[in-house]
């Protein structure tokens, strides 16, 4: 499913907004995403796509991006963020820490634009897990196995970093205990 | 802390008569806060003035703090305080910037020169109202950033950026939403270019006159620190007075630090000026038991746009 943010609100005359502000248009944002993700299916990748928008503030964050990922845990899909300006990059970043800190727990959301970290990850991700997160991407999908022999890791410490890419939703598996990048 | 001059203490403004000001200068936070120190005397009678006369130039912090100044004055007495004596040019910058429109001062001046809205209109955001209410604050904010969008082009000059222009909107949102979120008070915001001995500024001003950051915390029964020390912790830490957490202020000094830019935030009786600083990297100066001035009034400050 891929969620077009721009449209989650109509404006009057069909005009659409480039800055996304505040903790009541979060508000409104979130609720009308709220509806379409009811459908998510289990397991699904969602993207938000933010095309043509250019600054999304920490408040709106807060209100529309935090609570997507908080639910993504809850309903188990995946989120994906899609066309995010450097200021966005920045304010997500700054609130998804925030966040992490408040709640004692390591959040993080897949973005599909190079970030200035360097990855295409913000949140608290340990650098041998991003680095895994990274050669998932390209390669799309991997066993325990093939990634613990690319990084000469052992396969225990290769399964729980994989366990903690896992719990942090930017990494997914299935019966064959392969693994797939949300990306 | 004094290499900048934005900082520097000026003299003491004088008072003419017991109800009225003279200041001397009204282009640095220090020169109001000489007009805040002096704001008793305006009461003493039911005929307060501020004669402008020696005024030349003033900087968009000082024109908002005036406005708040008249505010709680006309609130408090019923009455307007009287400005006196404006040169053509300070009157018609303050009508420029829709200063007299607000209709808070009695003005006394001679006939001022029309500012043409085209020449100087694109580089500055008039004074405008924050409300207190959240729908009808959303409303303005949301204005207010497109009117900077639409002029940032005008504003930056040869600075102008696409990333320069996100990130001032973030910080124009993010601090009018706290005085509908936390002062419970209506506010101002503006902005205006102009040129100074190190080059020219770009300086935003938000302000409200509400209860102040320390009564907002107080009042949802939270202690994160007293006076000047929680006016910092706001700029470094993410707490907030309302949730478990916040980011506003934290992620606006982190955007003007990044932008090498100055803040000044004071707030009741404390102050606080973050400027970075080549040595010690983001350095904050504080101050606390200054003269009560109601509410809190941020002051940004960005170097180097050339035209």
């Amino acid at each position: 499913m891929t969620i077009l943010v721009k449209d989650l609100i109509s404006k009057k005359g069909g005009k659409t907004t480039s800055d996304l502000l505040t903790r009541p248009v979060g508000k409104k944002y979130y609720q009308s995403a709220e509806k379409k993700l009811s459908s998510a299916m289990k397991g699904e990748v969602v993207i938000l796509d933010f095309q043509d928008i250019k600054v999304i503030d920490p408040s709106f964050a807060d209100e529309f991006v935090i609570n997507i990922v908080k639910m993504s845990h809850s309903k188990d899909f995946y989120i994906r963020l899609r066309n995010l300006t450097k200021s966005a990059q920045n304010n997500i970043s700054s609130i998804i820490d925030s966040y992490t800190a408040f709640a004692n727990k390591d959040y993080a959301v897949a973005v599909e634009e190079l970030l200035d970290n360097g990855s295409h990850f913000l949140g608290n991700i340990g650098l041998h897990e991003k680095e895994i997160a990274e050669f998932l991407r390209i390669n799309k999908t991997a066993s325990t196995k093939a990634i613990s022999d690319n990084f000469s890791f052992s396969e225990s410490k290769t399964e729980n970093f994989l366990k903690t890419l896992e719990s942090l939703r930017i990494i997914r598996t299935d019966d064959t205990g392969k693994y797939f990048s949300v990306l | 802390m004094s290499s900048n001059y934005e900082f520097l203490p000026t003299i003491k403004h004088k008072i003419m008569q017991s109800d009225t000001i003279s200041p001397d200068t009204l282009n640095d936070v220090y020169s109001f806060e000489n007009i805040i120190s002096l704001e008793q005397t305006l009461y003493a009678s039911g005929n307060a003035k501020i004669d402008l006369s020696k005024i030349k130039f003033i900087n968009p912090y000082c024109a908002v703090n005036l406005l708040l100044l008249g505010k709680n004055y006309l609130k408090k007495t019923g009455s307007k305080i009287s400005l006196i004596n404006l040169t053509p040019d300070i009157s018609s910058y303050l009508e420029r910037m829709d200063f007299i429109k607000k209709n808070i001062f009695s003005i006394e001046s001679s006939e001022s020169k029309k500012l043409s809205r085209s020449g100087m209109s694109k580089s500055i955001i008039e004074i405008t109202d924050i409300p207190g209410k959240e729908r009808e604050s959303v409303k303005a904010i949301t204005n207010v950033v497109a009117l900077f969008r639409k002029r940032a082009e005008f504003i930056f000059k040869s600075s102008f950026s696409e990333n320069n222009t996100d990130n001032f909107i973030t910080v124009i949102s993010e601090m009018c939403q706290n005085i509908f979120e936390h002062s419970l008070d209506s506010g101002y915001v503006a902005l205006q270019t102009y040129k100074t001995a190190k080059g020219p500024v770009v300086h935003l001003v938000v302000a409200d006159s509400g209860i102040g950051i320390e009564g907002s915390f107080v009042r949802m029964n939270k202690d994160c620190g007293r006076g000047s020390e929680l006016l910092v912790k706001a700029l470094t830490t993410p707490i907030s007075s309302k949730r478990e957490f916040g980011y506003g202020l934290c992620r606006v000094n982190k955007i003007v630090e990044n932008m090498n830019g100055n803040l000044y935030l004071r707030s009741n009786s404390d102050s606080v000026a973050a400027m970075n600083s080549q040595k010690n990297g983001r350095v904050f100066f504080s101050k606390s038991n200054l003269p009560f001035f109601q509410g809190t009034q941020i002051s940004f400050f960005i170097m180097g746009t050339n035209s």
